[in-house]
């Protein structure tokens, strides 16, 4: 059809979901859009979507948008105008500013939304209010990703690209649900299958993605090391390392020799028995080309950094990084989880991942946003700014984000945010989390804006605006540039998508030569691209690793059980997830009326054995405990899990992070949420 | 093309619309008008021969992989005479399209097996094949197949936007001879696809399907698959909500209610994010009948 029909248009733009950022049609009809329909020029996803893409476009017109300035008065919120909102926000930062300093703030933003929107919500927090206390979302998602793939490789994203999977010779899937949480991603492991690739899943959950593997390994929850380092020592011991990739591109073989010499059977840890591990060691450390692909399983962990890099040790000691078909992938969660953190809305570095603790890069960004005394300390963390909430962190200032929903511990976020002195809530429906704000500021969804997504495989994608947002709402950059103006900020007059993203370029070499016009083509652009010309890097890591002295690193690692594993009070071992039906806290999936009918409820799996032992049916509602507090639920009776396993989706108000572990990675400051002890108790008792 | 006229459009039933249509199109088209879904009184539709379409993304990695061209440079591509050709900046270049297809690139799979190459039941069925000598690449064919189409070609010669000569004894042969070729290819690839389904076919059915996510295109693109509202609808037995992989009923009772009708237009394959070649199933299903029995709602006007 006509993209210039005067009745109908469509809207080329990028899936406002998961991280692989597929490419869909938007059709807009009469200043509404009335639908998606396939674009089958993406090289991404060539036309096919998902059930959350091919309704992706439902909530953008629902009677529950935002679309007034909402400001609390005795309790309840009152229409306001955007004078009004934006004066008494300006007020308050500034009191809060002057009172408590920089440290006296945090800002957090969503990884849902355009880069556009994260650079200057960033640069906002910095230049306003001197302060590094601005980070992402990233941070309970794929923060171990950025942190341990940094240390192995030097940059810490993926390596290679999703379809890059079809030239492997063995695909290692490990800790991702990749059909239900990326489909477009899963369907790369299924056309993987089809042309006869070995497939290897790693898992402590039967999935939709382990059922498509020739192997499906179960494990015992948040082993990885131990298991990873099992697989190592017997590579090593039957001389199936690279040796010449190891002597020539690779630092640190020894100390991880000595360390798995203690892993040569660990099956009394995770539970695979010693002639699996033996299988999947040699025939991943025999394949010609094998590709390593994680999700969260690996990363939502008190050990997730350290997980991260086990995955980095066995692609290093079998040289499989740097060229076509190998490489170390983590499958991004949020269509912006890189992006977000690419633009520097992260506690301790500006866009491309300049290091603010260094001087040369303070100097410069001081001097192209034309301030002084840009911080140099590492800011506080996502969950750590919850719980400075009411002692150092004063005011918050949270764009796109759910909290109350999404982090761990729900109990604890809530009880925090009402230590706050003042909260300032940007989104686009009134969420759980709205409750907690002084004001709330209605924003633009994703068809109602320009700018960028960042997928998982370093993919610059578009995202193009089809329609106005409704009501008073407005383009998240406007929001924050007259919030900017009206506190006296300069710097902040950039009236387009486009404006943002050069002011970013300009000081980010790794993406300087992503122009919006080299991005208008299908195929995106893959950074680095440091000049104009440069046509991208869809493999990282050809010649020499991104490190300082251009070398892999192989670390030694022990393993660590979780920070709280079941016992006789609370005997189960939780696990978290997502379902393919809904996208976190569900405030847009639960609009679209196919998902909502699919599962319109929380559930969690619990294996048969458990199920007869106490009594439970499927369907029937049980009531989970954790030591953080507790929540009622379906029960899925299913050999999906372990016996002593039990797994639950994320998505639900009130629901599993009334029970997940706040506890960190000490290094990523991930907290834990993919691993405490519960007890289960049936409702309608015995 | 049919179900966006069906769904954006409101079937056509308050406006008019001319619709240049390939045979699939125009076979969705007649299947959605019969379902009272399209008001085709409302539709004129000038068909054009088609020997086949090629997926963009699978085009390009084909121009690269097997032309050595980079698909940027390609200005033209054309399927004649059973080959690919592309003409681009300094050359041209054809292939094969048996040796490409054996390779697993060229056509989709749907349209290897598809025996619709002119549709003659739109108002005009126009197209390259049999235009010939000095109007090569400068006219088409026109057959005039309805009143409609008749009406709009005379306006438009008379209007002076158009200029018609009789089609040459050579060209018209030409054309036959064409659409003969391409009919017996198609026959070709049936028997190959759908032999290949013969021995293992509910194996085969039970594989595929059960990567099935329910993302539900093969439903809302699929011009014969109407679906009832779910307000109301009783509750299944047999499908329950939620669970991925899908219960088997849900693809049986599918299959079964587009037995009669699949037109093979392979949106459904073609749209599916876990590469179910659900098209070959159906097509398949509905050819075995339509051979086997005699149909309960009289005979489609097209023949495929």
């Amino acid at each position: 059809m006509s993209e210039n029909s005067e009745i109908m248009k469509y809207v080329a733009t990028t899936c406002p979901y998961c991280g692989v950022g597929c490419t869909l049609n938007l059709v807009v009809s009469n200043g509404k859009v009335v639908g998606v329909e396939p674009n089958q020029r993406s090289p991404i996803n060539e036309g096919k979507l998902c059930p959350k893409g091919v309704t992706c476009w439902e909530h953008i017109h629902s009677p529950d948008r935002l679309t007034t300035p909402l400001i609390k008065k005795d309790g309840k919120f009152i229409e306001a105008s955007w004078d009004e909102a934006l004066d008494l926000v300006a007020k308050n930062l500034k009191a809060i500013y002057d009172k408590h300093g920089p440290k006296g703030l945090g800002f957090q933003t969503s990884c849902r939304t355009v880069n556009e929107d994260c650079y200057i919500f960033q640069k906002f927090a910095r230049v306003g209010f001197k302060t590094n206390n601005v980070d992402n979302c990233a941070r309970i998602c794929h923060g171990p990703s950025v942190a341990g793939l940094s240390l192995s490789f030097g940059s810490g994203a993926a390596t290679n690209g999703f379809e890059d999977a079809l030239n492997a010779d063995l695909i290692l899937i490990w800790g991702s649900n990749a059909v239900e949480a990326h489909p477009l991603a899963g369907r790369r492991i299924a056309q993987a299958k089809k042309k006869g690739i070995q497939i290897i899943a790693v898992d402590p959950r039967y999935t939709m993605t382990a059922r498509l593997a020739d192997t499906y390994v179960r494990f015992n929850p948040s082993t990885h090391i131990a298991l990873a380092n099992s697989m190592m020592y017997w590579i090593i011991k039957e001389g199936l390392e690279d040796k010449k990739f190891i002597q020539d591109r690779v630092n640190g073989f020894e100390d991880l020799k000595k360390t798995v010499e203690n892993y040569a059977d660990a099956e009394a840890i995770h539970g695979v028995p010693l002639d699996v591990v033996k299988d999947i060691a040699f025939r991943y450390a025999k394949a010609k080309n094998a590709v390593i692909i994680y999700c969260l399983g690996i990363t939502e962990l008190t050990t997730g950094t350290d997980n991260v890099r086990s995955m980095g040790n066995l692609a290093l000691l079998t040289g499989n990084v740097g060229r076509e078909g190998v490489g170390v992938n983590p499958l991004r969660g949020q269509n912006n989880v890189q992006g977000a953190c690419d633009m520097g809305a992260y506690p301790n570095v500006y866009s491309g991942y300049q290091k603010c603790e260094v001087a040369e890069n303070r100097a410069k960004m001081e001097k192209a946003w034309s301030v002084t005394n840009l911080p140099d300390w590492y800011g506080a963390t996502l969950t750590e700014q919850i719980n400075q909430c009411g002692d150092e962190i004063k005011g918050m200032y949270i764009l796109g984000l759910n909290p109350v929903v999404t982090y761990p511990s729900s109990n604890h976020v809530k009880a925090q945010l009402e230590k706050l002195d003042f909260l300032v809530v940007q989104d686009i429906f009134f969420t759980e989390t709205c409750q907690y704000a002084d004001v709330i500021l209605p924003g633009a969804c994703f068809a109602e804006k320009d700018g960028t997504f960042t997928s998982g495989e370093r993919r610059i994608n578009r995202v193009r605006k089809a329609v106005n947002p409704p009501g008073q709402a407005k383009e998240d950059i406007h929001i924050i540039s007259e919030l900017a103006a009206k506190m006296g900020f300069k710097g902040f007059e950039l009236p387009t998508a486009k404006d943002v993203w050069d002011d970013m370029r300009a000081v980010t070499p790794s993406m300087f030569g992503a122009t919006y016009e080299k991005l208008e083509r299908p195929e995106g652009i893959c950074w680095p691209c440091p000049t104009e010309e440069h046509p991208g890097t869809p493999i990282l890591h050809r010649e020499k690793f991104a490190t300082a002295d251009g070398k892999g690193n192989l670390f030694g690692i022990d393993y660590r059980p979780p920070a709280e594993v079941a016992d006789a009070e609370y005997p189960f071992t939780l696990m978290t997830g997502r379902l393919i039906f809904h996208y976190h806290s569900r405030t847009q999936t639960d609009r679209a009326a196919d998902l909502h009918r699919e599962v319109p409820e929380s559930y969690a799996q619990i294996n048969i054995e458990d199920a007869r032992r106490l009594g439970i049916k499927n369907n029937e509602y049980i009531k989970l405990k954790s030591r953080r507090g507790e929540t009622t639920t379906l029960a899925r009776v299913t050999d999906e899990v372990a016996p002593g396993v039990v797994y639950m989706t994320m998505h639900f108000a009130d629901g599993v992070n009334n029970l997940t572990n706040t506890v960190l990675d000490p290094m990523s400051k991930m907290p834990e949420l993919k691993h405490c002890a519960i007890s289960i108790e049936k409702v309608g008792g015995n | 093309m049919s179900t966006f006229i069906q769904k954006y459009l409101d079937g056509a039933k308050n406006m008019k619309v001319g619709v240049v249509v390939k045979g699939c199109d125009l076979m969705s088209m007649i299947e959605l008008g019969k379902r009272n879904e399209i008001n085709m009184n409302n539709v004129l539709t000038i068909g054009v021969n088609c020997g086949g379409s090629v997926n963009p993304i699978q085009a390009r990695k084909m121009i690269k992989e097997k032309f050595g061209v980079d698909p940027d440079k390609v200005t033209k591509e054309e399927i004649d005479k059973g080959q690919f050709i592309i003409e681009y900046e300094g050359g041209h270049k054809g292939i094969k399209i048996d040796e490409l297809e054996e390779e697993g690139y060229g056509r989709r799979s749907n349209c290897r097996r598809c025996k619709y190459k002119i549709p003659r039941q739109a108002d005009l069925a126009c197209g390259n094949w049999g235009v010939i000598g000095d109007k090569a690449g400068k006219a088409t064919f026109i057959e005039i197949c309805s009143d409609k189409g008749a009406d709009i070609v005379s306006k438009a010669v008379s209007a002076k936007k158009l200029d018609t000569c009789a089609a040459e004894p050579k060209g018209i042969e030409i054309r036959g001879k064409t659409e003969g070729a391409m009919l017996k290819l198609g026959e070709k690839w049936r028997k190959k696809e759908f032999t290949a389904l013969r021995d293992n076919l509910w194996d085969f059915i039970k594989k595929e399907t059960s990567r099935y996510i329910k993302c539900y295109s093969c439903i809302e693109k699929c011009p014969v698959c109407i679906s009832t509202p779910f307000v109301e609808r009783p509750e299944s037995y047999m499908v329950r909500p939620g669970y991925i992989p899908s219960d088997p009923m849900f693809h049986l009772r599918r299959f079964a209610s587009i037995s009669d009708s699949c037109v093979n237009c392979g949106q459904c394959e073609e749209l599916c994010p876990v590469e179910i070649p659900l098209a070959l199933i159906s097509h398949a299903i509905r050819v075995e009948g339509d051979n086997a029995y005699v149909p309960k709602l009289g005979a489609a006007p097209y023949k495929n």
